[in-house]
């Protein structure tokens, strides 16, 4: 791995750390502030239920019962093709278990691609998985 | 022109006297003989207490109204039972004009050996095979499937209801309604009943279970004359009600709130979330709400057009991954990447679950070749369609990106394991002619479960009836052959020697799910 590719690689592992810890935290406890975490067009597909756009995605959430999610993995990997131009940005992978109220602790797994917009993180795409029992 | 109840019945009950006693002083009582109220429906009743037969009172009608022919609908023997004078009557029919209830009102009472009762009540349905079924064609034609929104407004006077009654304030009726939108419009997120004078919500028992989606109600310009009326909403998960012109005592909508605190939007305004010191007092009422229903696919829409293409695609390399000869992933999956691919593999927190990729954790690949020479090096897997899920999140002509999780079973030596997997990849292309390729892939791997459907079953059995751990209960059916019923009896006899430990019974933070065939447990619990 080349030491251009190496910086890359840790500063979107650095971004990631710190952006899922506040999103976790929105998510959780200040889910009115969630959307300011997505950008205007932004996708979101909860457990395949879709939502488009940043007002539309935060309804979604203010819909939701209350949550309680603990992150165990974390993974993120630069974009590194022209097809988002000079526009840094990441994916990142999250996974970990979540408790909706009244409900049994599940598995989740998150994706997002994350990119910056005016020296902020936002969420372009976002996808929210439950496991399913097997 | 509406007269209140108890005035039209005092009127209507004893007609034939009254209309003599009018005959005799005209002018001493004008008020007595009051008009007939008109119908909110458009429909009368005219029920007849009389020795004769129908076909005879009928002519004598039309003799008296001078008309060549009465039309009348609803024709039946007997009386209604909604009104207790109208209980004991020989006959009952309905007209649908005010003019001829008005006229049968004043003539009838000239009718001999026949008393005729006339009044604004409407017919009492049965709703039928036939009724439902014309319910059901005017349902889905009102339905806009775009918005998931059913417009019910007037249903009553719909050109369609022209020789049949129909009033969703009979509760019959909006029951019957609800069960058809629950068969035929389960997706149903917005439900309009303005103006159908409504009395009660008595129907709405049940409707969270029938209608799921329900988010919004409108019951404007109802007969709703007091918020404890509207407590049938409660069980609902909507967001947004209307209760505009209905009769509600003036400070309903504190109540209202306090009942439903779910609620968004109140007659078309914002809610302003204001905790008043009044509303601290009361008990902690959460708003109940729903998880959304889970659904296999979700496919953004630029990217509708191209759905079968993308979805081709990943069973074919699916396919590929999936080929006996697995040491050969080399060539066969080649042609999927780019060049300078980045892959990067996560794990579920056990590390037992790792064992076979243990090389790759934590490292990032980064061509091609790398990625290649680990899937060759990878399990032999068989991925099982129908848990697949599918997410195309991003599309532009030049980068896709996508979403797949699911299980596959992995084949390890002489054990098979069924492993579930998250994959997050970023496809682009150079030009729009040429084929997508993975550039960016994150893949997460759970942990494998190893027992076979029926197996879990009688776990999660024997967990539920012992209050058992999932690995002890385990460990019991292991050791009964999986018999659930020998293992139940195996933890009783135990149980009454003591002989299961305290820990069998503590919550266990993730289930275990690793326990082997062999009668051992590879995770140890951990």
């Amino acid at each position: 791995m080349n030491s251009e590719l190496k910086t890359k690689v840790e500063s979107a592992c650095r971004t990631a750390e710190e952006f899922t810890r506040l999103y976790y935290a929105s998510l959780d406890n200040r889910r009115h502030q969630l959307g300011r975490l997505y950008i205007d067009s932004a996708t979101l597909s909860w457990n395949g239920n879709g939502a488009k756009g940043r007002e539309i995605i935060e309804r979604f959430f203010l819909e939701l019962p209350q949550s309680q999610h603990q992150m165990t993995t974390l993974d993120a990997q630069p974009i590194l093709d022209g097809a988002v131009g000079s526009q840094t940005t990441y994916l990142i992978m999250t996974g970990g278990t979540v408790k909706f109220l009244d409900q049994p602790v599940r598995n989740f797994q998150q994706n997002f691609v994350v990119t910056a917009e005016n020296d902020k993180w936002k969420i372009a795409s976002d996808c929210y998985r439950l496991q399913e029992p097997m | 022109m509406e007269l209140d109840e108890n005035d039209a019945k005092s009127t209507q009950c004893l007609p034939a006297i009254e209309w003599s006693v009018r005959e005799a002083c005209p002018e001493s009582l004008p008020r007595l003989h009051r008009p007939l109220p008109i119908s909110h429906h458009g429909w009368y009743r005219v029920v007849v207490f009389t020795m004769l037969t129908p076909p005879e009172v009928l002519r004598q009608l039309q003799w008296h109204l001078m008309i060549r022919k009465l039309r009348y609908y609803y024709f039946h023997e007997g009386g209604e039972e909604d009104v207790a004078e109208d209980e004991h009557a020989s006959f009952t029919f309905y007209v649908k004009s005010y003019k001829l209830a008005n006229a049968l009102l004043q003539r009838g009472q000239h009718l001999a050996l026949a008393i005729l009762r006339v009044s604004d009540k409407p017919p009492q349905l049965q709703v039928d095979a036939a009724y439902r079924w014309k319910l059901r064609k005017l349902l889905l034609l009102r339905y806009d499937e775009k918005r998931r929104s059913l417009n019910l407004r007037r249903f009553y006077a719909d050109k369609h209801w022209r020789r049949e009654f129909c009033a969703l304030q009979q509760f019959e009726l909006l029951e019957a309604c609800f069960e058809i939108m629950a068969q035929e419009l389960p997706q149903l997120r917005h439900l309009r009943l303005d103006h159908n004078y409504l009395v009660h919500l008595g129907a709405f028992s049940g409707v969270e279970q029938l209608l799921p989606q329900l988010k919004s109600i409108s019951l404007r310009r109802n007969e709703l004359n007091d918020v404890r009326l509207l407590s049938m909403l409660q069980p609902l998960h909507i967001t947004e009600l209307n209760v505009r012109r209905n009769p509600l005592p003036r400070n309903y909508k504190q109540q209202l709130l306090q009942m439903l605190p779910q609620l968004r939007k109140l007659n078309g305004h914002r809610i302003r979330i204001r905790v008043s010191s009044e509303l601290k007092l009361l008990p902690n009422v959460k708003p109940e709400l729903l998880l959304p229903e889970f659904k296999a696919a979700y496919v953004t829409k630029r990217a509708r057009g191209l759905i079968a293409k993308i979805r081709g695609l990943v069973l074919l390399y699916l396919r590929a991954f999936d080929r006996s000869d697995c040491c050969k992933r080399h060539l066969t999956l080649k042609r999927f990447y780019q060049k300078p691919a980045l892959f990067s593999l996560s794990f579920s927190k056990q590390l037992a679950s790792i064992l076979p990729y243990a090389a790759w954790a934590k490292k990032q690949l980064v061509s091609r070749y790398e990625l290649l020479c680990m899937f060759e090096r990878w399990p032999q897997t068989k991925h099982l369609l129908p848990t697949l899920t599918l997410d195309v999140m991003l599309f532009r002509p030049l980068m896709l990106q996508l979403v797949l999780t699911g299980c596959y079973n992995e084949t390890l030596g002489k054990l098979k394991l069924r492993r579930y997997f998250v994959r997050n990849l970023w496809l682009t292309r150079d030009d729009e002619q040429s084929a997508f390729r993975i550039a960016n892939e994150l893949m997460y791997l759970g942990r494998p479960e190893l027992l076979s459907r029926s197996q879990r079953a009688a776990r999660a059995k024997l967990a539920a009836n012992t209050r058992m751990n999932k690995r002890w209960a385990c460990k019991l059916l292991e050791d009964t052959n999986w018999d659930y019923q020998q293992a139940l009896l195996a933890f009783k006899q135990l149980q009454s020697q003591r002989q299961i430990p305290d820990k069998a019974f503590t919550k266990e933070s993730e289930p275990c799910a690793l326990c082997v065939e062999n009668s051992q447990c590879v995770c140890k619990g951990n």
